[in-house]
């Protein structure tokens, strides 16, 4: 055996390949206290993911929830096949919701059987505070409350379709009281400690409440996917009856991660199924098929085991890292065996061993700086302020340097237990992909800058037509259960995505009093005829004179003009409410003095049901509880939340602070918009960091301008065409970039490098180019066909966001491919980074 | 000392029976003019109009309107006021508060009255009926005090106890925390409910 040529080179010869079962075994052992800890690999989709950590909105709306209270809930949707008003239907519905009560876990169930019926026969309003009746009771005239329930501000698009062919029941679960006590907690510890003002114990109980808040949202997950499972159940023993769909914020969560979890299981098992095609068409021998999936399947599972080790949570956002962890993985083994067989040719002589060390050795360069590249790629996400997405950029940091260190242990270890037989016979490809690249950068040079220009313009207007929409509908093909629900949701039974608008009114005592200082003189002169009469004064403040005509008017143009648009489903406020005491009252509004006697009067159990979710007398403020529609194929959910600020503090004059927006939707919009700065200060960032690598690693300005075009143009294409495409940046698509980035620098390093080490050897572009695309272009290509084609697979899922990521990734790696084989060589070769050509200069410029 | 106590006494002693007369005069007062006003909303035979000016005639010697309208804006804002608008107001409302009477009377019809025992609240005094029909009880508390030797006036009327005065107070206050005077002159001409 040769001696080796550097101390690591000979360390790793005497350590490694001199005890591959030792460090077999070693790996082995990690690998099984990695999947040990993989166990506790938590996926969540709900929705505290999918919001920003620092938002003042997130605060905000957690304030609204505690004030105004809040329910978890799934909807039933029940279209049954005869009327609905029929005896024997409402018999139906009855018995529904006494299964669906019954069930373990269930707190309660609201249906159209349970709400007062106020006009089916009408009743006056002196008497609205006893003898309300509802469906159940036998006095109810059904052909009246068809009416009234179809014509209720109320129950309309709430209980019942406008179409009365749905009736929607309300599955109420059990208030988490104690996750909400840890969040609370674990927020008033976390801001704390973001001011560095956490002591000892504090930051003791801050960990504490962490793990328990980690623990029982854990937990609850479980218990609601048990619920939803069981409801399920019940609704399917009515299938017969009618058409019934589940519904709901909860369900969403739930069937989020019940689709991510398939396909992981079923995709992952696709893809692999394609990766072993692909090697073996590529690469023929069992051991080039074995090797990259022990490779690929030990990473995956030591990273997985890093997550459960530091709990990351995967979230939609990050459930991609197992397919990166794929790609990366396998793109570094590819090279490996590539350059392998590549040695094995050029040096028949050698022996396994030496052939092995020889691989790693001259890999290990161009592959940690792909590596380190990448990672300075998605260090970048760290810098955004989504949490999913910061995680997501540590998750990658992590999964690609156990990938690099994993590959170059296991690939040596493995391989020296085979035997090194003959040369593979078939080390080049049938189908001459690189030369046909090769003849054409060398004679076509000025084609592919016209073509690259068009591409980047193509990209620039594609980019300025990126959307950023999140519409959880759309993620979902119409073919499936969770669509035709959520669609009829949204469009009979009043939207799905909560939205607040909390309207504060000016504090009646707050202005008055610079006012009395003033008029103190005249006061005194005159406040002896008041004397007599200062019962007036503390009584003003009591609750039922908070009722002022003008406020209830200004609360009834609100949910007028809130109700108007197109965009929303349901809007309750105390307005609603309004509007039927009015139908009551013969069409006239209530005058102040009515509305006191109503509050006095009516019984408490219906206060809290039509006036505390929608007004805080303590605080002055009413509350409008929207409901969204999130398929309305208008909505554009910024402007949309723009447009009513703007109408709400402009047309209807109220004062911007008294113009309160929260809840689900303003905190997914905060994350949307954010994804789009994100977007452009992360990829800002990425190009930032990639020049700085490229600086380090090539020490030439030149060619680091070089290497970062084909990575621009990747970036570009794939952002572009989701601009072309109309497909919208959201959570799940942002990723896509950061990807397209991992590729395209991955194939930019591995052949600047190659063509560093080979120019040398005659100074010639042109020549060392075709050199380059007959080694290191294989590797490339040899990876982009395999990931393409094994990804490929993704587009059967019923997930759209899957279907975008197996299209696009394979996009990316395309694109990739032929930038970094066609427009990397050619500016190159246009640009001279290594001098010119013919002369040898001195070793200094070479490997 | 025991000179003061047997002074005090016989103070005490020298005003009760002066309380007990107030508690008698209004109670004969008030029970006659809300006995006039029941008969006229049950004669069926009466024109409305005819029957809502009869009513007003005795509602505006039962009731001190101008204090009405006084304490609706309370020293907060009555004070500030020039002379020719604090009679601007009254004026305004005034209508307005007899418009709503009368709007608030139509809706009564077969109810009885029920009356209890005057009371002494301060130098004041209030007394509460009840509205009873078949299936329905309405309180209303009158609240009368006495500004000249003439007699007892009303000042307050509460319904389920919902006082007339403070209902309009915090109205006007609304208003005029962020508008003028003007404004609630505005208010006020408009008819009510728009």
């Amino acid at each position: 055996m040769k001696s080796p040529h550097s101390i690591v080179e000979r360390l790793f010869d005497r350590i490694v390949l001199s005890h591959p079962g030792i460090v077999l075994l070693v790996i082995l052992v990690f690998i099984a206290f990695m999947g040990y800890q993989a166990t506790n690999f938590q996926l969540d989709a709900s929705a505290d993911t999918l919001i920003l950590e620092d938002d003042q909105d997130l605060r905000n709306t957690r304030d609204v929830v505690a004030r105004y209270g809040e329910q978890d809930f799934v909807v039933v949707t029940y279209t049954p096949k005869g009327d609905i008003f029929s005896p024997e239907t409402l018999a139906r519905i009855e018995e529904l919701q006494s299964d669906l009560a019954a069930l373990d876990g269930v707190d309660s169930v609201l249906s159209m059987l349970d709400v007062p019926l106020l006009e089916s026969p009408p009743i006056p309003i002196k008497e609205l505070s006893k003898n309300i009746i509802t469906l159940r009771s036998t006095k109810a005239d059904l052909s009246l409350a068809k009416v009234e329930f179809q014509n209720s501000p109320i129950y309309q698009n709430l209980l019942i379709s406008p179409d009365l062919k749905t009736t929607a029941l309300q599955v109420i679960f059990p208030v988490n009281t104690e996750g909400r006590a840890l969040l609370e907690r674990r927020t008033a510890l976390r801001e704390k400690e973001r001011e560095g003002l956490l002591n000892a114990t504090e930051q003791e109980e801050y960990e504490k409440v962490r793990s328990g808040f980690r623990a029982h949202s854990e937990k609850m997950k479980g218990v609601r996917h048990h619920n939803i499972a069981e409801i399920r159940k019940v609704m399917d023993r009515y299938r017969n009856d009618g058409d019934l769909f589940l519904g709901g914020v909860s369900m969403i969560a739930d069937d989020l991660i019940t689709f991510i979890k398939k396909d992981l299981k079923l995709f992952g098992m696709g893809v692999l199924f394609f990766l072993i095609i692909t090697l073996k068409v590529i690469f023929g021998r069992t051991r080039w098929i074995l090797i990259p999936l022990l490779c690929c399947f030990f990473s995956t599972l030591a990273m997985a085991g890093f997550l459960g080790l530091f709990g990351w949570e995967v979230t939609v956002i990050s459930s991609n890292f197992v397919s990166l962890q794929l790609i990366i993985t396998m793109a570094i083994t590819i090279h490996l065996i590539v350059r392998y067989r590549e040695l094995d040719e050029a040096l028949p002589e050698a022996n396994h061993r030496e052939l092995i060390l020889k691989t790693v050795s001259s890999m290990f360069k161009p592959c940690l700086y792909a590596a380190l590249t990448t990672i300075a790629g998605f260090a970048s996400l760290v810098l955004s302020n989504i949490l999913p997405v910061i995680n997501f950029g540590w998750m990658m940091i992590a999964g690609i340097s156990v990938s690099l260190i994993l590959t170059f242990l296991i690939f040596p270890v493995v391989l020296i237990f085979f035997d090194k037989a003959v040369s593979d016979a078939s080390s080049k490809p049938s189908f001459p992909l690189t030369s046909i690249f090769a003849n054409f950068t060398a004679t076509k040079g000025r084609l592919i800058m016209v073509i690259s220009g068009l591409a980047f313009l193509f990209s620039f207007v594609g980019i300025s037509q990126l959307i950023v929409e999140n519409s959880f509908i759309d993620y979902f093909k119409q073919s499936t259960e969770i669509y035709q629900g959520m669609k009829l949701i949204d469009q009979n039974l009043g939207g799905t995505t909560p939205l607040d608008v909390i309207i504060n009114f000016d504090d009646p005592n707050a202005q008055s009093q610079p006012d009395a200082a003033t008029s103190s003189p005249v006061t005194k002169s005159g406040s002896s005829e008041f004397d007599d009469f200062d019962e007036f004064e503390e009584e003003e403040n009591s609750d039922k004179y908070w009722f002022t005509e003008d406020k209830m008017a200004l609360i009834q143009k609100i949910n007028a003009y809130l109700n108007d648009m197109p965009e929303t489903g349901k809007v309750l406020s105390l307005g609603t409410m309004l509007q039927v005491a009015e139908k009551l009252n013969d069409g006239k509004p209530l005058d102040n003095f009515e509305l006191a006697v109503l509050y006095e009067k009516l019984p408490r159990d219906i206060v809290s049901l039509v006036l505390t979710p929608y007004v805080s007398i303590e605080h002055n403020q009413a509350r409008f509880a929207i409901r969204v529609r999130d398929s309305e194929p208008t909505l554009k959910r910024d402007a949309f939340l723009k447009k009513i600020y703007h109408d709400l503090t402009n047309s209807l004059e109220l004062k911007p602070e008294n113009v309160q927006i929260t809840g689900m939707m303003v905190l997914y919009n905060n994350m949307l918009q954010s994804l789009f700065d994100s977007q452009i200060k992360t990829l800002g960032v990425t190009v930032a960091a990639l020049i700085f690598m490229f600086l380090i690693l090539f020490r030439s300005l030149k060619f680091s301008l070089i290497a970062i075009t084909p990575n621009l143009l990747s970036i570009g294409i794939v952002l572009g065409m989701m601009g072309w495409l109309g497909i919208p940046l959201d959570m799940m698509t942002i990723t896509i970039a950061a990807i397209s980035v991992g590729i395209a620098v991955d194939d930019t390093i591995h052949y600047i490098h190659r063509f560093k080490h080979e120019f040398p050897k005659d100074r010639n572009y042109i020549q060392t180019m075709r050199r380059c695309h007959e080694s290191i272009g294989y590797a490339m290509y040899y990876t982009s066909i395999t990931i393409v084609i094994g990804f490929s697979i993704l587009t059967l899922s019923n997930f759209i966001p899957s279907i975008y990521f197996g299209l696009l990734t394979g996009l990316a790696m395309v694109i990739a491919l032929i930038a970094a084989m066609t427009l990397l060589p050619q500016l190159i070769i246009l640009i001279k980074p290594l001098g010119p050509e013919g002369r040898i200069q001195g070793p200094g410029h070479s490997e | 000392m025991k000179k003061a106590a047997f002074v005090l006494i016989g103070i005490m002693l020298m005003v009760e029976p002066a309380f007990a007369d107030d508690l008698a005069e209004v109670d004969s007062f008030l029970k006659e003019r809300l006995n006039r006003i029941m008969g006229l909303l049950q004669d069926k035979n009466l024109e409305k109009s005819t029957r809502n000016d009869k009513i007003v005639v005795i509602i505006t010697e039962a009731f001190d309107f101008d204090t009405m309208a006084k304490l609706t804006l309370g020293k907060k804002y009555w004070p500030g006021l020039s002379t020719a608008e604090k009679a601007r107001f009254t004026e305004l409302f005034v209508g307005r508060l007899k418009a709503s009477y009368l709007e608030k009377l139509n809706l009564y019809d077969d109810e009885t009255i029920v009356y209890s025992k005057p009371e002494q609240v301060n130098n004041k005094v209030q007394m509460m009926t009840e509205l009873v029909s078949k299936d329905n009880k309405i309180t209303m508390r009158y609240k009368l005090y006495k500004p000249s030797k003439a007699g007892w006036k009303v000042y307050d009327v509460e319904l389920e106890g919902v006082s007339l005065i403070t209902t309009y107070r915090s109205q006007f206050n609304e208003v005029l925390q962020t508008g003028t005077m003007k404004d609630l002159f505005a208010k006020l001409e408009r008819p009510e409910g728009k």
